[in-house]
Order: structure tokens, then sequence, then C-alpha cells
């Protein structure tokens, strides 16, 4: 079912983070449903997202974890696929969502490994809420998630899910895609490297071998305009990359 | 990977940055408009300033164009545009915060024996230059793109009460949501009347807010990241942004970037007190 995005007042933001430590019964039950039809809490963006996906992400806390982001990444990205990126970056939009739509995930995901107010405390401030662009891309519940598919979709487009699972497959690659945004945004580059990361295991064998590889791609790519190549070019490029790896290997 | 004048080529890059060509250096400027359908325009004017490298973009081996950058949106877009001036719209939904532009040169094809009497000599005399090879490069251009640009600067200030600060002295609060400017009750009485009457609310510009934004970049110079997360440094950052402020270069004054960000006070309170006698 669609229904508008919309997002909380900046007084209701101050009021809300202020309110953190008196309102933990809230956070530790039922939530913010009562507040939804504030008019403080009920501003729209004249677009549309679907709720229905959104209320189907995924709350298990299974071992894998990164299949379940990654499978969750899917649901935000498709749910909310008409949230531009410029909206993508307001807190004001992010706590919404955290305290109504995703509150039950966000709960399961974050808030639910302490009893203890002060630990409870600071995984509210740290994931419900999104006060700056690294905890609106890494920590925050929901926007991580949206973030994590925009960024594989700025790669390759044509297969966002299986960038998805590329991308999240350590968080030292995912570190790596969201931190360098000379490659990351770039589909040229970005998606000659995530080929490279699905046909040859050996790059991302180790943390170190990854780490190497990046290096490389960093010191013979700078300065080249990868818009200008095909995407075979790109790829050879690449692939000579990952032949100095298994060189710099070796000589260790 | 990110493309800045701090890299060095294996081939000539024409760039005031380096000496790789004896004389002359590629130059831009832009324009930038947002127009009604939410839409930026980007009026570019660019000089190559070198004519063996203006032959290579007239015979397409070569192209010119910028990089318009987006960091917060991962916007990274090459826009192809001419030597001279050329119109291009981007959307802004795509853009938020901090965008530059990096203007370049770039060749099309391998470019294999290229010569020109003004590369340095190092280079041999014919060189042999990759497909997608930067040769030319302009300096970088910033601007904002941020709605929080366009709130007026004395919304993130506001007067309090602090008994234990010494009268006729202030002190700066960061931990909050707005900057509290600290003054004890005789004081901030004082402060708050003047704040209320046109004539001495220009003093309290240079008097008060002037020092207190000083304070402030100077904090931040020295690597305090406390307040990233509060409201008032998302405003104070994305006028910074506007102005092309870099707040985490120290060899910037904190006077000079005070003075910046708010207009020259002492010249509108010098205006207000020459109305005033």
């Amino acid at each position: 079912m669609s229904r508008e995005v919309k997002y909380i007042s900046e007084a209701a933001l101050a009021d809300l983070r202020k309110s953190v430590r008196s309102n933990l019964e809230l956070y530790r039950g039922p939530g913010f449903q009562h507040l939804e039809d504030e008019p403080s809490w009920d501003i729209g963006l004249k677009i549309d997202y679907d709720q229905e996906l959104l209320r189907t992400l995924d709350l298990t806390q299974q071992q894998n974890i990164v299949e379940v982001d990654r499978k969750n990444s899917l649901i935000v990205g498709q749910a909310l696929a008409e949230l531009t990126p410029s909206l993508a970056n307001e807190e004001l939009v992010w706590v919404r969502i955290s305290h109504l739509d995703c509150f039950e995930y966000s709960k399961a995901r974050w808030l639910s490994d302490t009893d203890e107010d002060e630990a409870l405390v600071a995984s509210i401030h740290a994931h419900l809420f999104a006060p700056t662009q690294t905890t609106i891309r890494d920590d925050h519940a929901v926007s991580r998630l949206w973030w994590n598919y925009h960024i594989a979709r700025s790669c390759m487009p044509d297969d966002v899910e299986k960038a998805l699972g590329l991308i999240l497959k350590t968080a030292d690659i995912r570190s790596n895609f969201v931190e360098r945004i000379w490659m990351s945004s770039r589909e040229r580059i970005a998606g000659a490297i995530l080929r490279a990361i699905d046909d040859r295991a050996e790059i991302t064998a180790t943390e170190s071998s990854f780490r190497t590889f990046m290096k490389i791609i960093n010191r013979y790519g700078g300065g080249i305009v990868f818009e200008a190549l095909s995407e075979a070019e790109a790829d050879k490029f690449v692939g000579e990359c990952c032949d100095r790896v298994a060189k710099v290997s070796e000589a260790a | 990977m990110k493309i800045n004048e701090r890299m060095r080529y294996p081939h000539p890059v024409l760039s005031e940055f380096s000496s790789d060509y004896s004389t002359g250096e590629m130059s831009a400027d832009f324009l930038q408009q947002q127009t009604d359908d939410n839409q930026l325009k980007i009026i570019s004017d660019i000089t190559i300033g070198n004519d063996d490298l203006s032959s290579l973009i007239s015979v397409q081996k070569a192209a010119s164009g910028y990089f318009l950058v987006s960091r917060r949106t991962y916007f990274n877009h090459l826009q192809e545009a001419p030597p001279g001036k050329s119109e291009k719209f981007f959307d802004l939904s795509q853009l938020h915060g901090l965008v530059t532009i990096r203007p370049v040169v770039w060749t099309l094809n391998d470019l294999n024996g290229f010569s020109s009497p003004l590369i340095d000599a190092e280079f041999g005399e014919a060189i042999n230059i990759g497909k997608g090879s930067i040769i030319a490069m302009g300096p970088e251009f910033r601007f904002s793109i941020d709605p929080k640009k366009f709130k007026p600067f004395e919304t993130i200030f506001k007067l309090a009460v602090d008994e234990s600060v010494e009268p006729g002295t202030i002190e700066v609060d960061t931990d909050d949501e707005k900057i509290g400017i600290l003054a004890e009750s005789a004081t901030h009485t004082a402060l708050d009347s003047m704040r209320n009457l046109p004539a001495t609310r220009s003093v309290m510009l240079s008097a008060v807010y002037m020092p207190v934004v000083a304070d402030i970049v100077s904090r931040l110079q020295n690597g305090d990241r406390s307040f990233e997360a509060r409201r008032w440094f998302q405003v104070f950052a994305a006028k910074c942004d506007d102005l092309g402020i870099q707040l985490d270069d120290p060899s910037v004054s904190p006077l000079r970037v005070a003075q910046m960000l708010l207009k020259a006070p002492l010249r509108q309170t010098t205006k207000a007190m020459e109305a005033a006698s």
C-alpha cells in the first residue's frame, strides 16, 4: 500500500532527543504510534513509499546477520524508491521512520541486546537518531540499509541484488565502498571492481589481500578517467590489478 | 582515486599546480543557479591555455569538461563541456551539501607520439599517453546545496543566564542544539536589551557574536568534533561550505572566518554608530 513519506519538525526532533531517558518504557514497549497523527510528526513530502513492503523487514537475529542486512537493504531500497539522495540526508525523515514504520525492526535489531538503561540510551541515540552524515550512512537502523541499496545501485544498476551481496560480503568491503566516493560513485570502475570480487576469490580471501587490492587500484587508477573507457577496458584494468595482488602475495 | 592537484602523472599535465608545461594553464569559471523546476544550472567558461591541447579537442582526440561531485549523495558525474561558455543542467534532488567541480581535459583514445614545444624536456620528445588519461586540470570550484544555509545565522545562537560567569564577560556553550552565549543575569539583561534595539544590535555583532564565532572556529581547527551532531553545527557547516571555508584548515585565521560568516560585522557597527552620531 502506498503512503506518503513524512518527516517530523525540528522542534519534535529536539524534544524526542531530549526525552530518550524519560521515554525508555516506550522504547522497551509499544513505541510511538500514538504520535503518528500529531501535526509536528505529520509533515508530508509529497512522495510515496510502500508501507506493506517496509513492514516485511526481517526481524530475526540470525548468526549470518550479513544475509539479513542484504535482504533488508533490498526491502528498504525498494520500499523507499522515491526518496531522493538529497532527502535521504535528512535526519527528520529517518527519525520518523525508525520511530514509527520500522520501530519493531529497529528495536529487534539494535535495542534487544540489553536491559540496562545506560546501554539502551546509548543504542537509541546511535541507531534511532541520525545527526551526522556518517551516522546516516553507517549507524541509523534504517537509513544505513537505504544507503547500502543506493550505493549498490550506483555501482551496478542492472543487478542491484548481486551488487548488494558483494558489497556486504565483509565489513571491510562495505567500508571501502562507502568511504571511497571516487570509486563507489563511478559506475564504470565500481562495477569492474565488483565483477572482480565476484570472479577472483583470491582478492577477498583475506582482509590483507583485499586491502592490498584496493591500494593497487588506487595507485594505478588515480587520475584515470574511467568514464572514457569501455566496460571491457575497465575490466582489463582491474584484472591487471588483481594480477599485481597475486605478485605481491607471492613476494611476501 | 580522487582526482586532485597533488597527484603526479607519468605524462605531462597542464595545470597551475605542475611545471610539466613551461607556460600556460587550464582555467575555468563557473556560475551556478537553481531553477524553478528543481534543477541546478551550471554555466561553465573553460579556457584550455595551450594550443596543442586545444587542437586535440578540436579533432576529438581529447575532450574537456568537469567532474561535478556531491559526496553526501554519492553523486560523481563527468560532464563533457566544450572550451568557452556552455550551460548544463543537473537534478538538484541528487545533490546535498558541499558540491565540488573540477575542470579537466582527458584523452579519448591512446595518444602516441604526442609533443608540444612547451612540455618539459624530462618527458622526451614524443610521448605516449593512454586512453582516459587526464592531460589538463583546472582549480576546484566549491559551493553548497543545502537548505540549511538559508537559515538566518542568528537563529543558531541563544542568550542564556549562567550566574557562574564573571560579570561583564561571556562564555560559550556548544553542548546544545543552539550555541549558548552565557552571562550572569545583569550582563544577560544588558545584552538582551542591546539585541532588541536596532542601534545597538550591530554593536552586538562585533562585540559578542564575532568573538564567539572565532572561538568556535578555533576549536574546530583544533580537531574538536564533539558538536558535529548538534543542529547549530549543521547550519554553521553549510554556511562555511557555501563560502568555500574549510573548517579543518588551521592555516586560516579564525578571526577572518568569523568576519566572513558574519559579513564584516565591524562595517555594520561603524555604519550604525555614524548614523547614531
